[in-house]
């Protein structure tokens, strides 16, 4: 548990709003940051990233202090994320292979090191992000959530309301799906260079 | 321990959630196995891009303009915090030329609450109607609070008591406190800065 969150929520919880600012100072970027993987433009992600604090604030009264103020946090930004996403998308089929017509290839053979070591990691970073957001919200969430915003399984079950081992196995999938796409694209990369 | 087995662990690891055999056996099977080796660092790559994908910084000014945007909270407690400022003079000097005020505010029932539109008086009884919500906290002083709708805030009592009607609920922190001269003052207090308040802004 986060003693200088519960510090600053105590705070908050007074009325004190200079310790509110530094809450929304302090998770900003990261909100900021998760909207936009979530749902794929600044604009929208800008919105979410405020009306996510400003719900927090008109919320205070109901969070309790000794309860983990970040899950709680995620937890809002996700509900307004995957609602804005519901709304561009009325329908979305929560168990729709993750990659439309490729089935998990766990035996795929691996490529050994090679040029492509030297890819630039901005591109790869840039190829991974159009490969996160081509799945499910469910799953983008779980993987996004896990890596780079450092919640545990326990947080992330809590965040999303399910039970930790959907989390596991949502992250499992979405991990080999994704870990696959790298190789695969280093593999056409290495192809093209020969 | 087979590759299948090997490549699953593999994912625990990133999480933590391996037991220390089970690592060991992870550890002397990737030595034997260049392939699920080679699962383990395509893997890492993968794990360190996404970290990236978390770097990216929010637009200038977002805290400012998230603060702009807030709706002023007044709460017992921040009402004390603000004493403590430029404010402290000229209340205790209020106060000072106005004991009589203060002993009539002490001896009426008397509430203070975020909320106070939506709470009805009738003589000693403070009722908040069915379908209303108070979302603040809620001070009352004598008297008795009827809650047939919702009280969200934590409710402290001074000489007070509490009647909750069949569909009324309270879901926040209450608080009962014998009338000592310090809750005395206070109430009498958070009343004078209420009254203060109308006579600046002109509104009741
Ligand atoms: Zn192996």
């Amino acid at each position: 548990m986060d003693l200088v969150d519960q510090k600053l929520m105590q705070k908050a919880k007074r009325g004190d709003q200079a310790a509110f600012a530094e809450l929304v100072d302090k998770y900003g970027d990261k909100i900021y940051a998760y909207l936009y993987r979530m749902v794929g433009n600044r604009e929208d992600a800008l919105d979410l990233a405020q009306e996510t604090f400003l719900r927090i604030y008109s919320n205070l009264q109901n969070f309790k202090l000794g309860q983990p103020f970040k899950p709680w946090l995620y937890r809002i930004a996700t509900n307004l994320a995957i609602d804005l996403l519901r709304e561009r998308q009325p329908v979305i089929a929560l168990d729709a292979p993750l990659f439309a017509d490729e089935p998990l290839r766990l035996e795929l053979a691996e490529q050994g090191p090679g040029p492509a070591e030297q890819h630039e990691q901005a591109e790869l970073a840039a190829y991974l992000a159009q490969k996160v957001a081509e799945l499910p919200a469910n799953y983008r969430s779980v993987i996004l959530l896990r890596h780079g915003h450092d919640l545990s399984y326990q947080e992330i079950a809590e965040i999303l309301q399910v039970p930790v081992s959907t989390i596991k196995t949502r992250l499992f999938r979405a991990r080999e799906a994704l870990r696959l796409k790298l190789v695969e694209e280093r593999s056409l990369w290495e192809a093209e260079c020969k | 321990m087979n590759c299948q087995d090997a490549r699953r662990l593999l994912h625990h690891v990133l999480d933590d959630d391996i037991t220390l055999p089970a690592k060991r056996q992870l550890e002397s099977h990737l030595q034997a196995c260049s392939s699920c080796r080679n699962v383990e660092s395509s893997l890492d790559r993968l794990t360190t891009a996404l970290e990236q994908l978390a770097d990216v910084s929010v637009p200038q000014g977002f805290t400012a303009h998230v603060m702009q945007q807030l709706q002023p909270v007044r709460t017992y407690t921040s009402f004390f915090s603000r004493m403590r400022g430029v404010c402290a003079a000229a209340l205790l000097f209020l106060l000072l030329a106005t004991p009589v005020f203060v002993w009539s505010t002490l001896s009426s029932p008397q509430l203070v609450a975020d909320d106070r539109q939506v709470i009805v008086q009738e003589g000693n009884r403070f009722i908040v109607p069915y379908g209303e919500v108070v979302k603040g906290d809620v001070i009352i002083y004598k008297g008795i609070l009827e809650i047939q709708g919702e009280v969200q805030g934590s409710i402290k009592t001074v000489d007070a008591s509490i009647e909750v009607g069949p569909n009324g609920s309270h879901s926040g922190v209450l608080r009962r406190v014998d009338a000592s001269p310090k809750a005395k003052l206070a109430v009498a207090l958070a009343e004078l800065w209420e009254n203060v308040k109308c006579l600046l802004t002109g509104n009741d």
